[in-house]
Protein backbone atom coordinates (compact mmCIF):
# COMPACT_ATOMS: atom_id res chain seq x y z
CA UNK A 1 0.00 0.00 0.00
CA UNK A 2 2.85 2.26 0.87
CA UNK A 3 4.59 1.37 -2.09
CA UNK A 4 1.82 2.30 -4.32
CA UNK A 5 0.90 5.90 -2.45
CA UNK A 6 4.97 6.46 -2.77
CA UNK A 7 4.89 6.21 -6.79
CA UNK A 8 1.66 8.19 -6.77
CA UNK A 9 3.73 10.92 -4.93
CA UNK A 10 6.90 10.65 -6.96
CA UNK A 11 4.24 11.06 -10.10
CA UNK A 12 1.97 14.49 -8.21
CA UNK A 13 6.07 15.59 -7.28
CA UNK A 14 7.66 15.43 -10.59
CA UNK A 15 4.77 17.33 -11.87
CA UNK A 16 4.70 20.19 -9.52
CA UNK A 17 6.32 22.63 -11.42
CA UNK A 18 8.54 25.41 -10.09
CA UNK A 19 6.05 28.18 -9.59
CA UNK A 20 3.90 25.84 -7.92
CA UNK A 21 0.08 24.10 -8.72
CA UNK A 22 -2.76 23.50 -7.39
CA UNK A 23 -4.67 20.18 -6.55
CA UNK A 24 -6.61 20.35 -9.61
CA UNK A 25 -4.40 21.33 -11.35
CA UNK A 26 -2.12 18.36 -10.53
CA UNK A 27 -5.06 15.66 -11.14
CA UNK A 28 -4.91 17.03 -14.43
CA UNK A 29 -1.16 17.15 -15.22
CA UNK A 30 -1.13 13.53 -13.73
CA UNK A 31 -4.52 12.18 -14.60
CA UNK A 32 -5.15 11.06 -11.10
CA UNK A 33 -8.45 11.39 -9.21
CA UNK A 34 -8.34 14.37 -6.72
CA UNK A 35 -8.68 12.37 -3.82
CA UNK A 36 -5.57 10.79 -4.56
CA UNK A 37 -3.81 13.87 -5.67
CA UNK A 38 -4.54 14.55 -2.14
CA UNK A 39 -2.93 11.73 -0.78
CA UNK A 40 0.19 12.45 -2.78
CA UNK A 41 0.13 15.83 -1.45
CA UNK A 42 -0.53 14.76 2.01
CA UNK A 43 2.35 12.33 1.68
CA UNK A 44 4.49 15.07 0.01
CA UNK A 45 3.89 17.39 2.51
CA UNK A 46 4.24 14.97 5.26
CA UNK A 47 8.13 13.99 4.15
CA UNK A 48 8.86 17.69 3.85
CA UNK A 49 9.09 17.46 0.22
CA UNK A 50 6.60 19.70 -0.27
CA UNK A 51 5.26 23.23 1.08
CA UNK A 52 1.62 23.94 1.12
CA UNK A 53 0.76 27.88 0.98
CA UNK A 54 -3.04 27.59 0.85
CA UNK A 55 -4.41 26.06 -2.79
CA UNK A 56 -1.15 25.75 -3.65
CA UNK A 57 1.91 23.75 -3.38
CA UNK A 58 5.06 24.16 -3.91
CA UNK A 59 8.95 21.98 -3.72
CA UNK A 60 10.65 22.51 -0.85
CA UNK A 61 14.09 23.86 -2.16
CA UNK A 62 15.68 20.36 -1.49
CA UNK A 63 12.91 18.87 -3.35
CA UNK A 64 13.34 21.54 -6.15
CA UNK A 65 17.18 20.78 -6.44
CA UNK A 66 17.01 17.13 -5.96
CA UNK A 67 14.23 16.68 -8.97
CA UNK A 68 16.65 18.96 -11.12
CA UNK A 69 19.65 16.23 -10.68
CA UNK A 70 17.28 12.68 -10.34
CA UNK A 71 14.48 11.51 -11.56
CA UNK A 72 12.72 10.77 -8.85
CA UNK A 73 10.52 7.22 -8.03
CA UNK A 74 8.22 6.32 -5.66
CA UNK B 1 28.92 11.18 -16.50
CA UNK B 2 30.67 14.01 -13.96
CA UNK B 3 33.24 12.16 -12.26
CA UNK B 4 34.75 9.49 -14.13
CA UNK B 5 37.97 9.64 -15.33
CA UNK B 6 39.21 7.85 -18.72
CA UNK B 7 41.26 5.71 -16.93
CA UNK B 8 38.43 4.01 -15.01
CA UNK B 9 36.80 3.04 -18.24
CA UNK B 10 40.05 1.58 -20.38
CA UNK B 11 40.13 -1.93 -20.97
CA UNK B 12 43.44 -3.24 -19.00
CA UNK B 13 45.81 -4.09 -21.20
CA UNK B 14 49.30 -5.58 -21.24
CA UNK B 15 52.37 -3.37 -21.37
CA UNK B 16 54.11 -4.42 -24.76
CA UNK B 17 55.71 -1.39 -25.98
CA UNK B 18 56.02 -1.69 -29.58
CA UNK B 19 59.68 -0.90 -29.17
CA UNK B 20 60.34 -4.14 -27.04
CA UNK B 21 58.63 -6.50 -29.56
CA UNK B 22 60.32 -4.98 -32.42
CA UNK B 23 63.73 -5.32 -30.26
CA UNK B 24 62.63 -9.19 -29.04
CA UNK B 25 61.99 -9.85 -32.75
CA UNK B 26 65.67 -8.45 -34.00
CA UNK B 27 67.27 -10.46 -31.59
CA UNK B 28 65.30 -13.73 -31.97
CA UNK B 29 66.43 -13.35 -35.60
CA UNK B 30 69.81 -12.82 -35.06
CA UNK B 31 70.30 -15.62 -33.09
CA UNK B 32 68.96 -17.46 -35.63
CA UNK B 33 71.60 -16.16 -38.08
CA UNK B 34 74.23 -16.97 -35.82
CA UNK B 35 73.17 -20.32 -35.23
CA UNK B 36 72.84 -21.35 -38.98
CA UNK B 37 76.17 -19.72 -39.77
CA UNK B 38 77.86 -21.77 -36.71
CA UNK B 39 76.29 -24.85 -38.22
CA UNK B 40 77.98 -24.65 -41.64
CA UNK B 41 74.85 -22.91 -43.75
CA UNK B 42 75.65 -20.34 -46.12
CA UNK B 43 74.26 -16.45 -45.25
CA UNK B 44 71.87 -16.47 -47.93
CA UNK B 45 69.91 -19.71 -47.23
CA UNK B 46 69.43 -18.57 -43.59
CA UNK B 47 68.36 -15.52 -44.51
CA UNK B 48 65.36 -16.78 -46.48
CA UNK B 49 65.20 -19.51 -43.99
CA UNK B 50 63.90 -16.63 -41.64
CA UNK B 51 62.27 -14.81 -44.27
CA UNK B 52 59.96 -18.19 -45.04
CA UNK B 53 59.59 -18.63 -41.13
CA UNK B 54 58.49 -14.75 -40.36
CA UNK B 55 56.09 -15.48 -43.91
CA UNK B 56 54.56 -18.50 -41.55
CA UNK B 57 54.35 -15.99 -38.27
CA UNK B 58 52.65 -13.23 -40.53
CA UNK B 59 49.80 -16.04 -41.32
CA UNK B 60 49.30 -16.69 -37.52
CA UNK B 61 49.70 -13.43 -36.33
CA UNK B 62 46.52 -12.65 -38.81
CA UNK B 63 44.52 -15.64 -38.16
CA UNK B 64 44.64 -14.26 -34.06
CA UNK B 65 43.86 -10.58 -34.99
CA UNK B 66 41.02 -11.22 -36.94
CA UNK B 67 39.79 -13.71 -34.62
CA UNK B 68 40.60 -11.32 -31.26
CA UNK B 69 38.93 -7.97 -32.86
CA UNK B 70 38.21 -6.22 -29.59
CA UNK B 71 42.05 -6.69 -28.18
CA UNK B 72 44.31 -8.58 -31.13
CA UNK B 73 47.09 -8.06 -28.71
CA UNK B 74 46.02 -10.11 -26.05
CA UNK B 75 45.67 -13.14 -28.13
CA UNK B 76 49.39 -12.67 -29.29
CA UNK B 77 50.94 -12.35 -26.26
CA UNK B 78 48.88 -15.21 -24.23
CA UNK B 79 50.83 -18.29 -24.16
CA UNK B 80 48.87 -20.41 -26.18
CA UNK B 81 48.79 -17.45 -28.56
CA UNK B 82 52.63 -17.78 -28.78
CA UNK B 83 52.98 -21.17 -29.26
CA UNK B 84 50.33 -21.11 -32.34
CA UNK B 85 52.91 -18.26 -34.13
CA UNK B 86 55.31 -20.48 -32.95
CA UNK B 87 54.04 -24.04 -34.65
CA UNK B 88 54.03 -21.81 -37.92
CA UNK B 89 56.94 -20.41 -37.56
CA UNK B 90 58.41 -23.90 -37.14
CA UNK B 91 56.25 -25.25 -40.17
CA UNK B 92 57.44 -22.71 -42.50
CA UNK B 93 60.97 -22.82 -41.69
CA UNK B 94 60.62 -26.72 -41.19
CA UNK B 95 58.87 -26.79 -45.18
CA UNK B 96 61.82 -24.35 -46.55
CA UNK B 97 64.82 -26.75 -45.07
CA UNK B 98 62.45 -29.77 -47.13
CA UNK B 99 61.94 -27.88 -49.87
CA UNK B 100 65.30 -26.56 -50.03
CA UNK B 101 67.47 -29.20 -49.24
CA UNK B 102 65.65 -31.81 -51.13
CA UNK B 103 64.73 -29.59 -54.02
CA UNK B 104 61.72 -30.36 -54.13
CA UNK B 105 60.70 -27.71 -56.38
CA UNK B 106 63.28 -28.62 -58.99
CA UNK B 107 64.88 -25.31 -58.95
CA UNK B 108 68.56 -26.13 -58.96
CA UNK B 109 69.28 -25.17 -62.38
CA UNK B 110 68.28 -20.94 -61.44
CA UNK B 111 70.17 -18.21 -59.86
CA UNK B 112 70.38 -18.89 -56.01
CA UNK B 113 68.69 -15.45 -55.12
CA UNK B 114 65.55 -16.59 -57.17
CA UNK B 115 65.32 -20.12 -56.07
CA UNK B 116 65.60 -19.11 -52.43
CA UNK B 117 63.23 -16.60 -53.34
CA UNK B 118 60.70 -18.99 -54.35
CA UNK B 119 61.42 -21.73 -52.06
CA UNK B 120 60.76 -19.40 -49.46
CA UNK B 121 57.47 -18.04 -50.27
CA UNK B 122 56.17 -21.50 -51.51
CA UNK B 123 57.28 -23.12 -48.22
CA UNK B 124 56.11 -19.86 -46.23
CA UNK B 125 52.99 -19.98 -47.53
CA UNK B 126 52.49 -23.49 -48.61
CA UNK B 127 53.06 -24.71 -45.15
CA UNK B 128 50.39 -23.16 -43.90
CA UNK B 129 48.19 -24.71 -46.68
CA UNK B 130 49.06 -27.72 -45.39
CA UNK B 131 47.99 -27.01 -42.17
CA UNK B 132 44.81 -26.24 -42.33
CA UNK B 133 44.46 -29.54 -45.05
CA UNK B 134 42.17 -32.22 -43.29
CA UNK B 135 42.46 -35.61 -45.05
CA UNK B 136 38.75 -36.59 -44.17
CA UNK B 137 35.87 -35.13 -42.02
CA UNK B 138 34.60 -37.15 -39.54
CA UNK B 139 31.06 -35.92 -37.92
CA UNK B 140 31.41 -36.37 -33.88
CA UNK B 141 27.95 -35.82 -31.79
CA UNK B 142 26.67 -33.54 -34.42
CA UNK B 143 29.40 -31.35 -35.30
CA UNK B 144 31.88 -32.26 -38.41
CA UNK B 145 35.90 -32.68 -37.19
CA UNK B 146 38.32 -32.37 -39.41
CA UNK B 147 41.27 -34.86 -39.90
CA UNK B 148 44.67 -34.39 -40.80
CA UNK B 149 47.30 -31.74 -39.98
CA UNK B 150 44.29 -29.23 -39.41
CA UNK B 151 43.19 -30.72 -36.07
CA UNK B 152 46.54 -29.97 -34.78
CA UNK B 153 46.48 -26.07 -35.66
CA UNK B 154 42.67 -26.51 -34.68
CA UNK B 155 43.61 -27.87 -31.05
CA UNK B 156 46.19 -24.73 -30.41
CA UNK B 157 43.78 -22.37 -31.76
CA UNK B 158 41.01 -23.66 -29.36
CA UNK B 159 43.42 -23.13 -26.25
CA UNK B 160 44.06 -19.54 -27.64
CA UNK B 161 40.14 -18.96 -27.49
CA UNK B 162 40.43 -20.89 -23.40
CA UNK B 163 43.37 -18.82 -22.42
CA UNK B 164 41.82 -15.48 -24.35
CA UNK B 165 38.50 -15.68 -22.95
CA UNK B 166 39.78 -16.65 -19.23
CA UNK B 167 41.72 -13.41 -20.07
CA UNK B 168 39.65 -11.09 -21.09
CA UNK B 169 35.86 -11.85 -19.79
CA UNK B 170 36.90 -10.26 -16.50
CA UNK B 171 37.49 -6.92 -17.31
CA UNK B 172 35.79 -6.60 -20.03
CA UNK B 173 32.30 -7.38 -17.95
CA UNK B 174 33.69 -4.18 -15.61
CA UNK B 175 34.39 -2.41 -17.92
CA UNK B 176 31.34 -2.44 -19.87
CA UNK B 177 29.40 -2.43 -16.50
CA UNK B 178 30.84 0.80 -15.65
CA UNK B 179 30.40 2.30 -19.26
CA UNK B 180 26.96 1.34 -19.92
CA UNK B 181 25.56 1.87 -16.45
CA UNK B 182 22.93 4.83 -16.75
CA UNK B 183 22.40 4.05 -20.40
CA UNK B 184 19.28 3.69 -21.81
CA UNK B 185 18.76 1.07 -24.01
CA UNK B 186 16.11 2.17 -26.31
CA UNK B 187 17.89 5.68 -27.00
CA UNK B 188 21.12 3.91 -26.99
CA UNK B 189 19.84 1.29 -29.49
CA UNK B 190 18.56 4.06 -32.33
CA UNK B 191 22.23 5.79 -32.44
CA UNK B 192 24.66 4.23 -30.54
CA UNK B 193 25.77 1.64 -33.45
CA UNK B 194 25.32 3.59 -35.99
CA UNK B 195 27.68 6.26 -34.58
CA UNK B 196 30.20 3.58 -33.65
CA UNK B 197 29.79 2.67 -37.21
CA UNK B 198 30.45 5.99 -38.91
CA UNK B 199 33.62 6.65 -36.19
CA UNK B 200 34.94 3.69 -37.82
CA UNK B 201 34.48 3.99 -41.25
CA UNK B 202 35.81 0.27 -42.13
CA UNK B 203 33.07 -1.78 -40.42
CA UNK B 204 31.90 -4.33 -43.00
CA UNK B 205 28.27 -4.32 -44.13
CA UNK B 206 27.52 -7.69 -42.75
CA UNK B 207 28.90 -6.72 -39.86
CA UNK B 208 26.58 -3.53 -39.15
CA UNK B 209 23.60 -5.53 -40.48
CA UNK B 210 24.09 -8.38 -38.06
CA UNK B 211 24.00 -5.93 -35.23
CA UNK B 212 21.08 -3.83 -36.47
CA UNK B 213 19.10 -7.20 -36.63
CA UNK B 214 20.27 -8.64 -33.12
CA UNK B 215 18.98 -5.22 -32.23
CA UNK B 216 15.50 -6.27 -33.46
CA UNK B 217 15.18 -9.36 -31.75
CA UNK B 218 16.67 -7.83 -28.09
CA UNK B 219 14.40 -5.06 -28.69
CA UNK B 220 11.06 -7.00 -28.68
CA UNK B 221 12.63 -9.32 -25.85
CA UNK B 222 10.23 -8.22 -23.09
CA UNK B 223 11.98 -10.79 -20.20
CA UNK B 224 15.19 -9.03 -20.68
CA UNK B 225 15.02 -5.74 -18.55
CA UNK B 226 16.60 -2.31 -20.35
CA UNK B 227 19.62 -2.36 -18.04
CA UNK B 228 20.63 -5.78 -19.19
CA UNK B 229 19.80 -5.08 -22.54
CA UNK B 230 21.98 -2.11 -22.47
CA UNK B 231 24.93 -4.32 -21.30
CA UNK B 232 24.67 -6.89 -23.81
CA UNK B 233 24.52 -3.97 -26.75
CA UNK B 234 27.64 -3.15 -24.95
CA UNK B 235 29.58 -6.38 -25.44
CA UNK B 236 28.32 -6.29 -29.09
CA UNK B 237 29.75 -3.04 -29.43
CA UNK B 238 32.71 -4.03 -27.70
CA UNK B 239 34.00 -6.63 -29.92
CA UNK B 240 33.46 -5.23 -33.52
CA UNK B 241 34.88 -1.22 -32.45
CA UNK B 242 37.21 -1.88 -28.87
CA UNK B 243 36.94 0.08 -26.03
CA UNK B 244 38.75 2.89 -27.18
CA UNK B 245 35.85 4.10 -29.96
CA UNK B 246 32.93 2.63 -27.50
CA UNK B 247 34.02 4.45 -24.74
CA UNK B 248 35.02 7.86 -27.01
CA UNK B 249 31.41 7.45 -28.65
CA UNK B 250 29.49 7.06 -25.27
CA UNK B 251 31.05 10.03 -23.84
CA UNK B 252 30.49 11.92 -26.96
CA UNK B 253 26.52 10.93 -27.29
CA UNK B 254 26.63 11.82 -23.51
CA UNK B 255 23.22 12.94 -22.53
CA UNK B 256 21.06 11.64 -25.63
CA UNK B 257 21.70 7.84 -24.65
CA UNK B 258 22.07 8.79 -20.81
CA UNK B 259 19.34 8.26 -18.27
CA UNK B 260 18.94 10.99 -15.22
CA UNK B 261 19.81 8.61 -11.92
CA UNK B 262 17.15 7.31 -10.27
CA UNK B 263 16.30 8.30 -6.44
CA UNK B 264 13.54 7.00 -4.65
CA UNK B 265 11.00 9.06 -2.66
CA UNK B 266 11.73 7.68 0.43
CA UNK B 267 16.14 7.63 0.24
CA UNK B 268 15.52 11.83 -0.85
CA UNK B 269 13.46 12.15 2.03
CA UNK B 270 16.06 10.56 4.21
CA UNK B 271 18.59 12.38 2.62
CA UNK B 272 16.88 15.76 3.49
CA UNK B 273 17.59 14.87 7.22
CA UNK B 274 21.25 14.45 7.17
CA UNK B 275 24.11 16.98 7.28
CA UNK B 276 27.37 16.27 4.57
CA UNK B 277 30.49 16.86 7.18
CA UNK B 278 29.16 14.01 9.57
CA UNK B 279 27.87 11.64 7.32
CA UNK B 280 29.59 11.56 4.05
CA UNK B 281 32.60 8.69 5.28
CA UNK B 282 29.59 6.78 7.38
CA UNK B 283 27.55 6.85 4.01
CA UNK B 284 30.64 5.43 1.99
CA UNK B 285 31.33 2.83 4.15
CA UNK B 286 27.78 1.47 4.81
CA UNK B 287 26.90 1.53 1.53
CA UNK B 288 29.88 -0.88 0.59
CA UNK B 289 28.89 -2.79 3.24
CA UNK B 290 25.65 -3.30 2.03
CA UNK B 291 27.01 -3.57 -2.04
CA UNK B 292 29.06 -6.69 -0.21
CA UNK B 293 31.97 -6.62 -2.44
CA UNK B 294 29.70 -6.51 -5.95
CA UNK B 295 31.05 -2.77 -6.40
CA UNK B 296 33.86 -2.91 -9.22
CA UNK B 297 33.72 1.48 -7.95
CA UNK B 298 37.36 1.74 -6.39
CA UNK B 299 36.55 3.25 -3.01
CA UNK B 300 39.94 5.33 -2.47
CA UNK B 301 38.81 7.27 -5.93
CA UNK B 302 35.04 7.48 -4.72
CA UNK B 303 36.48 8.83 -1.42
CA UNK B 304 38.75 11.28 -3.21
CA UNK B 305 35.52 12.74 -5.66
CA UNK B 306 33.43 12.95 -2.23
CA UNK B 307 36.06 14.64 -0.23
CA UNK B 308 36.20 16.87 -3.12
CA UNK B 309 32.51 18.09 -2.70
CA UNK B 310 33.33 18.52 1.02
CA UNK B 311 36.04 20.99 -0.28
CA UNK B 312 33.28 23.58 -2.15
CA UNK B 313 31.60 25.53 -0.68
CA UNK B 314 28.03 27.22 -1.75
CA UNK B 315 25.64 29.61 -0.66
CA UNK B 316 24.92 29.45 2.95
CA UNK B 317 21.36 28.68 3.09
CA UNK B 318 21.99 25.78 0.23
CA UNK B 319 25.51 24.83 0.88
CA UNK B 320 24.07 21.33 3.01
CA UNK B 321 21.58 20.32 0.65
CA UNK B 322 23.67 20.56 -2.35
CA UNK B 323 26.64 19.14 -0.93
CA UNK B 324 24.33 16.19 0.16
CA UNK B 325 22.72 16.05 -3.08
CA UNK B 326 26.24 15.75 -5.17
CA UNK B 327 27.24 13.32 -2.42
CA UNK B 328 23.99 10.96 -3.09
CA UNK B 329 24.39 11.83 -6.68
CA UNK B 330 28.11 9.95 -6.29
CA UNK B 331 26.70 7.07 -4.49
CA UNK B 332 23.96 6.25 -6.89
CA UNK B 333 26.26 5.92 -9.42
CA UNK B 334 28.20 3.59 -7.39
CA UNK B 335 25.33 1.68 -5.75
CA UNK B 336 21.94 2.58 -7.07
CA UNK B 337 19.02 3.85 -5.06
CA UNK B 338 18.13 0.49 -3.15
CA UNK B 339 21.90 0.39 -1.36
CA UNK B 340 21.67 4.16 -0.82
CA UNK B 341 18.44 4.13 0.61
CA UNK B 342 19.42 1.64 3.02
CA UNK B 343 22.32 2.85 4.15
CA UNK B 344 21.00 6.47 4.58
CA UNK B 345 18.74 4.57 6.92
CA UNK B 346 21.04 3.62 8.58
CA UNK B 347 22.67 7.08 9.44
CA UNK B 348 19.65 9.35 9.75
CA UNK B 349 18.03 8.73 12.55
CA UNK B 350 21.02 8.93 14.68
CA UNK B 351 21.18 12.46 13.84
CA UNK B 352 19.61 14.59 16.14
CA UNK B 353 16.91 17.85 15.34
CA UNK B 354 17.83 18.12 11.33
CA UNK B 355 14.11 18.28 10.88
CA UNK B 356 13.71 21.39 13.41
CA UNK B 357 14.96 23.91 11.26
CA UNK B 358 13.07 22.97 7.83
CA UNK B 359 9.96 23.23 9.99
CA UNK B 360 9.20 27.40 11.31
CA UNK B 361 9.29 29.07 8.02
CA UNK B 362 5.52 28.15 6.72
CA UNK B 363 4.30 29.32 10.12
CA UNK B 364 3.16 32.77 9.55
CA UNK B 365 2.37 32.08 6.25
CA UNK B 366 -0.22 29.63 7.70
CA UNK B 367 -2.91 30.99 9.38
CA UNK B 368 -3.42 33.52 6.39
CA UNK B 369 -3.27 30.82 3.73
CA UNK B 370 -5.29 28.68 5.79
CA UNK B 371 -8.51 29.65 4.42
CA UNK B 372 -8.12 29.79 1.77
CA UNK B 373 -6.36 25.91 1.81
CA UNK B 374 -9.06 24.08 3.54
CA UNK B 375 -11.99 25.69 0.96
CA UNK B 376 -9.62 24.27 -2.14
CA UNK B 377 -8.90 21.40 -0.98
CA UNK B 378 -12.43 20.44 0.50
CA UNK B 379 -14.55 21.85 -2.37
CA UNK B 380 -13.80 19.68 -5.47
CA UNK B 381 -14.19 16.82 -3.02
CA UNK B 382 -17.95 17.55 -2.35
CA UNK B 383 -18.57 16.78 -6.29
CA UNK B 384 -17.42 13.11 -5.62
CA UNK B 385 -19.64 10.55 -4.60
CA UNK B 386 -18.62 9.78 -1.15
CA UNK B 387 -17.59 13.44 0.17
CA UNK B 388 -17.67 13.65 3.56
CA UNK B 389 -15.18 10.47 3.94
CA UNK B 390 -12.02 11.97 1.74
CA UNK B 391 -12.68 15.77 3.32
CA UNK B 392 -11.44 15.48 6.53
CA UNK B 393 -8.96 12.84 5.63
CA UNK B 394 -6.84 15.18 3.79
CA UNK B 395 -6.34 18.41 5.78
CA UNK B 396 -4.55 16.65 8.66
CA UNK B 397 -1.04 16.02 7.16
CA UNK B 398 -0.95 19.53 6.37
CA UNK B 399 -2.37 21.34 8.60
CA UNK B 400 0.04 20.31 11.99
CA UNK B 401 3.22 21.26 9.86
CA UNK B 402 2.41 25.01 9.12
CA UNK B 403 0.50 25.82 12.00
CA UNK B 404 2.54 24.55 14.76
CA UNK B 405 6.27 24.79 13.99
CA UNK B 406 7.72 24.14 17.48
CA UNK B 407 5.90 21.14 18.28
CA UNK B 408 5.41 20.01 14.86
CA UNK B 409 9.34 18.96 14.34
CA UNK B 410 9.06 15.82 16.68
CA UNK B 411 5.94 14.25 15.07
CA UNK B 412 6.92 14.87 11.70
CA UNK B 413 10.63 13.73 12.36
CA UNK B 414 8.79 10.62 12.32
CA UNK B 415 8.11 10.42 8.69
CA UNK B 416 11.43 10.33 7.73
CA UNK B 417 11.46 6.59 8.11
CA UNK B 418 8.85 6.92 5.66
CA UNK B 419 6.61 4.12 6.48
CA UNK B 420 6.07 3.85 10.24
CA UNK B 421 4.48 7.25 10.63
CA UNK B 422 2.01 7.56 12.51
CA UNK B 423 1.13 11.31 11.61
CA UNK B 424 1.00 10.34 7.83
CA UNK B 425 -0.13 7.01 7.80
CA UNK B 426 -3.32 7.75 9.92
CA UNK B 427 -4.47 10.54 6.91
CA UNK B 428 -3.66 8.05 4.32
CA UNK B 429 -5.44 5.12 5.09
CA UNK B 430 -8.66 6.61 6.18
CA UNK B 431 -10.09 7.75 2.85
CA UNK B 432 -10.91 4.29 2.02
CA UNK B 433 -11.77 3.00 5.54
CA UNK B 434 -14.17 5.18 6.09
CA UNK B 435 -17.07 6.06 4.19
CA UNK B 436 -19.60 6.08 6.70
CA UNK B 437 -18.80 9.00 8.77
CA UNK B 438 -21.31 11.62 7.47
CA UNK B 439 -20.80 14.20 10.11
CA UNK B 440 -16.86 14.52 9.96
CA UNK B 441 -15.74 17.56 8.20
CA UNK B 442 -16.25 20.70 10.53
CA UNK B 443 -15.61 18.40 13.79
CA UNK B 444 -12.83 15.71 12.57
CA UNK B 445 -10.98 18.54 11.81
CA UNK B 446 -10.55 20.82 14.77
CA UNK B 447 -10.27 17.64 16.73
CA UNK B 448 -7.82 16.06 14.38
CA UNK B 449 -5.57 19.56 14.95
CA UNK B 450 -5.55 20.36 18.26
CA UNK B 451 -4.88 23.68 19.43
CA UNK B 452 -3.88 25.54 16.48
CA UNK B 453 -4.67 25.84 12.53
CA UNK B 454 -8.37 24.50 12.22
CA UNK B 455 -10.90 27.46 13.09
CA UNK B 456 -9.84 29.55 10.12
CA UNK B 457 -10.06 26.36 7.60
CA UNK B 458 -13.85 26.04 6.90
CA UNK B 459 -15.54 29.18 5.64
CA UNK B 460 -14.83 30.37 1.99
CA UNK B 461 -14.14 28.73 -1.66
CA UNK B 462 -11.98 31.07 -3.63
CA UNK B 463 -12.49 30.01 -7.13
CA UNK B 464 -12.11 26.13 -7.48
Amino acid sequence: MDAAIDKEAAAVLNQIPAEGATVPLLAGSTKMAAERVEAAVGRLHSLRLIERDGPTVRLTPFAQKARNMFSIVG
Amino acid sequence: MPGRTPAAHTLNRPSYPVVKTLAAAAGILALAMALGLYLGVPGPVVIATIGAAGLGALVGISELVSRYTDSPERALFAWAGLLYIAVNILAAGTAFGLAHGFDLLKLSAQSLPARLLTEALVSGLGAMAFFRSAVFTVRVGGSDVAVGPASVLQLILNAVDRAVDRERARPRAEFISRLMNGISFNAAADVLPRFCFSAMQNVSAADQQALLDWIKVIRSDSETDDDQKSLLLGLRLLNIVGDKVLESTITGLGPRIRLSLKIGLGTLTLLNQIRFETSASPLIAICYALAQGSIAVDREELEQRVAAIGRQHFDDGVDNSVKVLLLASELLKAFGDDVVGRAVAVIAPGLPAQPAPAAPPPATPAPAAATTAAPTTATPLPATPPPAATAPAVPPPQTPAPAAPPSVAPTTAAPASATPSPATSAPATPPTAAPPPAAPRPSTQPSATPSSAPPPQAPEDPEH
